[in-house]
């Protein structure tokens, strides 16, 4: 039931937010920033509670309603390990948000709450949900706010990234949908129930062709989420649209359901398809890698750059899932959660240099580390954590997603490889233009203040914190890998 | 005393480097100075305790282990620090040079913007470089290497409103990185061969598990090779050196000269077993040392910045090392990296005296005359060039000499790699006097103003004093370590005889060359003679090739496809939505009659389709 | 009562040539009034088919569907007439062409 409370309590502390701004100005982000904090010690408790024993698994959380009973669909909510580190990054990347995002919003505040909160409930049923339909019903309604996010307070091509944005990933979510039901079918068309159970399909014995295909389908679906070359070009649009708060939940959260989702579903419930389709996924993997980084260094657009790096990480998460051993899936799940921080920090960051330039091209900027060396600072630390400077999270993320790859694929790691030389063109291109070199003409351009550093400097510490003892992270997903790596039964 | 010590070593540059950036330069100058200077000095003076500690105890090897990074599925890199005798003697350099240049430092920059952040930056980096030199597996040993090339970034770009030093900061880095990642995929492949990435497991299992000359070994030897070439300035990927010049004059001297650019020579030398199972590999290690310190010569010739020279100068010397280890000489490759160490942090502190007395004046043709007003620096140079040169009794010499003659044993090869070097040595005699002259003989060009304080000139002193007799006593310490040696294997006879008398026919003939130079103007000013300067004063012309064929069709393919070609397919198909959205629109007239002609036909159609079937 | 039979063909043939008159009015007179008029001819001949097609077969289906066409009829002309007025309100005449707002 805790799992339920706590995505009720988001949706409802969205409403309050709603409501609150109506009472009192300024009130909506208040309400926001308590409930999140609230969500996040309420996260702790639970990870910190006994654990569960369900279907062969321990879980921090567990609960089964009843729903649909007719169509076997359940409210069936759980927590292992990745859930909850998932959930915990997006608890804290939506404190981010908001506090990213505490002076930028001038128009329609509360409603702008209402659907952050919004998104954030479904990215935690995302992260939760064990009931295919559910799975399904919550990546809809985290998309439907973070449409209007971009839609309304987005910025001057908003209404075509809104758009291209909600296009591609619901075209994609309804592939995914036919797979789900195809795959519901098939399971009833051998056993005669209708059931969307996640460990019941689990079992299903599927046709090998059949499965292939519904594999696909779940597949195509997560890749436009990653983003992996060729579906990615609604990132740059929406990333750069979207307002800072989006920027940050889009680069930092709802990137990574496309890669929970491989490792959630498209591995356990389709492993022989999976295999057989190894390779063509770690290309796309190390094609994103390249192609992500090369694009990224042509931007003079510094949030496009940054969502062009995302590109380039997330290829980085896509080759380790289909490297497929112990040491590359850590690594992958590691680059999750730590391209999640740097990321978030970088479009934080752009959010605040666009509130004080009120423009995002890097040619019109330079020379701003003598007025802003504290933002100068940060943001240096952040590109260097996204080129992969060992002793931050990211290095530790790619060196083992490269090291594991190694072990399947030679060339492969090494094409993948040389986009670590372009990770350092572009992030280091991107700290010179904006604060090295000659400087521009600014005038009140305020250093970073306490509000801001309060959520920065943690970020930066986190990163160290990964890069230095990453095993916390590796504890809670070790789990999961292990039976990833089991069941496949096919091993390199 | 305890070895248990050896984590402040260096921890304390790591809490220097802290304090300072947490404090974002608040601090008085004098306060960053001490805590700058003062973190490196404690980490000397206990790397010194743990020195004296590691011989009374007569241990061969001392490892630390601090935590364990990562344990994923039998890939256990832990935070270890591991002392030997190798990494004992960097561990000395590092803090004992270090410490010295960041005494010189405190003086150097205290009239410069940042004091506080360029102390910050410099004891990150000896952090690094003790990372470096103290990681027992080739993952913290990398976790080092990237680290001191992120500082190297850093300080090279320093004064960063200027995009030129941004420029050169990113070329360093980059490059360098090119490198790296080689380096990264020997360790994939060592890793995968070995399950492990400790650099003592590695070497013990390719000893017994690889046999002479196998293709993996050759493989992961010549990746590891890459990584070294890049942070080392070596041909192919020696072309940053030079421009990296753009940061202070210290940060030459520390990271440029004496510690960071020799740590490919460190990283040959710890994996040295895989080299010698892998005999291609060492020769071409030797061959990429030997063309090195060749071409790096020549163009130091060439060169009119007087940091400029003794920069083609340390890729030069650094080639002389590579040269000794392809040749075998370990020992002798590690006895170089120290005395260099000395000599020529030497000679970019005196160098740094020289450009603070002018005002930033870096163009030695600028300068002249200039041993009255600068009698210390001046010392200081002489001694550093004496030593660069390797006349005898400095402590290059000593080093200069094991390698020179180890090489002349090598095998068949081994008269050409001698012949190289000694015309190297006398090409160094060469440009050294060149400096020597023009800027300290001979007219005087620019007015001195200001003295060195005695943090700038107690340092050089030291210095200068290494730089002679840090060679006397051989380098006992990294016997135990590495291989034969070449340590102590003098050769008699005509041989040496010309060895070491090379570099003193260099020095006269060059000061009879350059004190008469006006006499060769007229060589120099033909159409010839300029395009060969201009040749070797661009490093012979690797830069140009670089930039045509990688740089320039990098950056062209970039540009043209900023908007994504990609997305290209996807603005089609929202294009050809829209035609057909537009067509069918079309058809919409609003006329009555139209719609009514289209019914009555529409209905013929089907009544004919209907009779037809 | 003398059966004077007309052959079905025949009378179809008629309620055809009708259709097709009152068709072409509707395609090429651009005045409302006689579209509608042109309409009524063409139901009319419909109407006719259905009854001669129930003479035809002595079925009392063709005129019950007469007697439909012409309730429908009926209503079609009240609504249109309705409309004409309307359109002579609102653009002072009835030139149908001059009436294609609706468009795409």
């Amino acid at each position: 039931m805790i799992l339920f409370w706590l995505i009720a309590f988001l949706l409802v502390a969205g409403l309050v937010a709603w409501a609150a701004e109506a009472v009192r100005e300024g009130a909506a982000r208040w309400v926001s920033l308590v409930a999140l904090a609230l969500a996040l010690t309420f996260v702790y408790s639970v990870w910190n509670a006994p654990l569960i024993e369900a279907h062969d698994t321990q879980w921090y959380a567990f609960v089964n309603m009843a729903w649909i009973p007719r169509f076997g669909i359940a409210v069936q909510l759980a927590m292992d390990g990745l859930s909850l580190m998932m959930v915990a990054l997006t608890l804290v990347l939506g404190i981010v948000a908001v506090v990213s995002s505490w002076t930028e919003i001038a128009q329609r505040r509360g409603f702008f709450q209402f659907n952050l909160m919004w998104t954030l409930a479904g990215v935690v049923g995302v992260f939760t949900a064990f009931d295919l339909f559910l799975f399904f019903f919550f990546w809809e309604v985290m998309l439907v706010p973070m449409y209007f996010l971009i839609a309304i307070w987005g910025h001057e091509a908003r209404a075509y990234a809104a758009m291209k944005f909600f296009l591609f990933t619901q075209i994609s979510g309804l592939v995914m949908l036919l797979a789900i039901l195809g795959l519901v079918y098939a399971f009833n068309a051998s056993t005669g129930t209708i059931t969307f159970d996640y460990f019941a399909l689990l079992e299903a014995d599927l046709d090998p062709r059949l499965g292939f295909v519904l594999m696909l389908g779940f597949f195509l679906a997560f890749l436009v989420k990653l983003p992996g070359v060729p579906f990615h070009t609604w990132l740059p649009d929406a990333h750069t649209q979207a307002p800072t708060a989006g920027s940050v939940i889009l680069a930092g959260i709802l990137l990574k359901t496309g890669a929970y989702g491989l490792l959630r579903f498209v591995l356990p419930l389709f492993p022989e398809a999976s295999v057989e389709f190894r390779f063509p996924a770690m290309l796309l993997g190390v094609v994103s890698v390249v192609y992500g980084g090369y694009v990224a260094y042509a931007q003079s657009d510094f949030k496009r750059l940054v969502a062009y790096s995302s590109v380039a990480h997330m290829g980085f998460v896509l080759l380790g899932v289909y490297a497929w051993n112990a040491i590359a899936l850590q690594g992958a799940v590691m680059q999750m959660v730590a391209h999640g921080f740097s990321t978030a920090a970088l479009f934080m960051m752009a959010g605040a240099l666009q509130e004080r330039l009120h423009t995002r091209d890097m040619n019109r900027m330079g020379g701003l580390w003598a007025r802003a060396p504290r933002m100068g600072a940060l943001t240096l630390f952040f590109a260097v954590a996204s080129l992969g400077i060992p002793g931050l999270g990211n290095f530790v993320g790619e060196f083992m997603v490269l090291l594991g790859a190694f072990a399947v694929h030679v060339p492969l790691t090494v094409v993948a490889g040389a986009g670590l030389v372009v990770a350092a063109v572009y992030a280091l291109w991107l700290v010179q233009r904006s604060f090295q070199g000659e400087t521009v003409a600014v005038v009140d351009f305020k250093d970073f203040g306490a509000r801001e550093l309060a959520v920065q400097v943690p970020l930066a510490l986190a990163l160290v914190w990964l890069g230095l003892h990453p095993q916390s992270v590796f504890a809670l997903s070790e789990p999961l890998v292990t039976r990833l790596t089991a069941f496949s039964g096919i091993t390199p | 005393m305890n070895l248990d010590l050896l984590w402040i070593v260096s921890a304390a540059p790591l809490a220097g480097s802290l304090a300072l950036l947490v404090t974002e330069g608040r601090l008085p100058k004098a306060w960053v100075a001490a805590i700058g200077a003062g973190s490196i000095g404690l980490s000397a003076g206990v790397a010194l305790l743990v020195g004296i500690a590691f011989y009374d105890a007569g241990q061969v090897a001392y490892a630390q282990t601090l935590w364990t990074w990562i344990d994923v599925d039998g890939f256990t890199p832990r935070i270890t620090l591991q002392l030997d005798g190798l990494s004992l003697v960097m561990m000395g350099v590092v803090t004992g040079v270090g410490f010295l240049i960041h005494v010189y430092a405190t003086g150097y920059m205290a009239r410069e913007d940042g004091y506080s952040r360029f102390f910050a930056y410099m004891n990150l980096f000896v952090f690094a470089m003790l990372m470096l030199v103290l990681g027992d597996n080739l993952l913290l040993l990398y976790l080092g290497w990237e680290g001191v090339g992120l500082c190297s970034y850093l300080l090279i770009g320093f004064y960063h409103l200027d995009p030129a030093n941004g420029y050169a900061a990113r070329k360093a880095f980059v490059v360098t990185r090119v490198g790296d990642v080689a380096m990264a995929l020997g360790l994939f492949l060592l890793y995968r061969e070995f399950g492990t990435l400790e650099i003592s497991a590695i070497l013990d299992n390719a000893r017994t598990v690889w046999s002479n000359g196998s293709p993996i070994c050759t493989l992961a030897a010549m990746l590891l090779l890459g990584g070294a070439v890049g942070k080392s300035a070596q041909i192919p990927l020696q072309t940053w050196l030079p421009d990296a010049m753009a940061g202070p004059t210290p940060v030459s001297a520390l990271i440029h000269a004496a510690t960071m650019v020799t740590a490919g020579v460190y990283l040959i030398a710890r994996m040295h077993t895989l080299y010698v199972l892998a005999p291609m590999a060492q020769l071409a290690v030797a061959v990429v040392g030997a063309a090195t310190l060749f071409i790096a010569a020549v163009s130091a010739l060439a060169q009119r910045d007087i940091k400029r020279i003794p920069a083609y100068s340390t890729m030069s010397q650094i080639g002389y090392m590579f040269m000794a280890l392809g040749v075998g000489a370990w020992s002798a490759a590690i006895f170089h990296l120290v005395t260099h160490a000395f000599f020529k942090a030497l000679l970019f502190l005196a160098a740094g005296s020289v450009i603070v007395a002018l005002h930033h004046e870096q163009n030695i043709y600028r300068m002249g005359g200039l041993w009255r007003r600068l009698p210390i620096p001046f010392a200081c140079m002489l001694i550093g060039s004496a030593a660069l040169s390797a006349l005898p009794l400095t402590s290059g010499f000593y080093s200069k000499d094991e390698i020179l003659l180890t090489s002349f044993a090598f095998g068949a090869s081994g008269p050409w790699f001698w012949a190289i070097g000694s015309a190297a040595a006398l090409l160094t005699a060469l440009y050294t006097m060149r400096m020597i002259v023009v800027v300290f003989f001979g007219e005087q060009r620019t007015q001195t103003h200001g003295h060195d304080g005695l943090n700038m000139t107690v340092p050089q002193l030291v210095l200068a004093v290494l730089a002679i007799g840090g060679g006397w006593f051989g380098l006992a310490p990294v016997g135990a370590v590495l291989p034969d040696g070449g340590l102590g294997s003098h050769h008699g006879g005509v041989l040496a005889g010309i060895t070491m008398s090379v570099p003193v026919v260099g020095v006269v003939v060059g000061w009879l060359v350059f004190t008469h130079r006006d006499r060769w103007a007229g060589l120099r000013e033909t159409r010839v003679g300029e395009r060969v300067r201009y040749f070797l004063a661009s490093g012979c012309g690797f830069d140009a090739v670089y930039d045509v064929l990688i740089v320039r069709p990098f950056v062209a393919l970039a540009r043209a496809n900023r908007n994504d070609v990609v997305d290209a397919v996807f603005a089609a198909i929202a294009a050809l939505s829209r035609a057909l959205y537009r067509a069918l629109a079309a058809t919409q007239t609003g006329h009555l009659r139209w719609y009514a002609v289209n019914m009555a036909l529409g209905l013929a159609l089907m009544l004919l389709l209907a009779i037809g079937a | 009562m003398i059966a004077i039979s007309i052959p079905l063909e025949h009378v179809l043939v008629l309620a055809a040539v009708l259709f097709l008159l009152g068709a072409t009015g509707v395609l090429v007179r651009r005045n409302v009034i006689f579209q509608l008029m042109s309409l009524e001819i063409m139901m009319n001949a419909c109407g006719l088919a259905f009854i001669a097609g129930g003479a035809r077969w002595g079925a009392p289906d063709g005129q019950i569907m007469y007697m439909l066409v012409l309730s429908l009829a009926a209503a079609e002309v009240a609504v249109g007439l309705g409309l004409v007025l309307q359109l002579e309100r609102r653009f002072g005449h009835l030139d149908i062409d001059q009436a294609s707002e609706l468009n795409g």
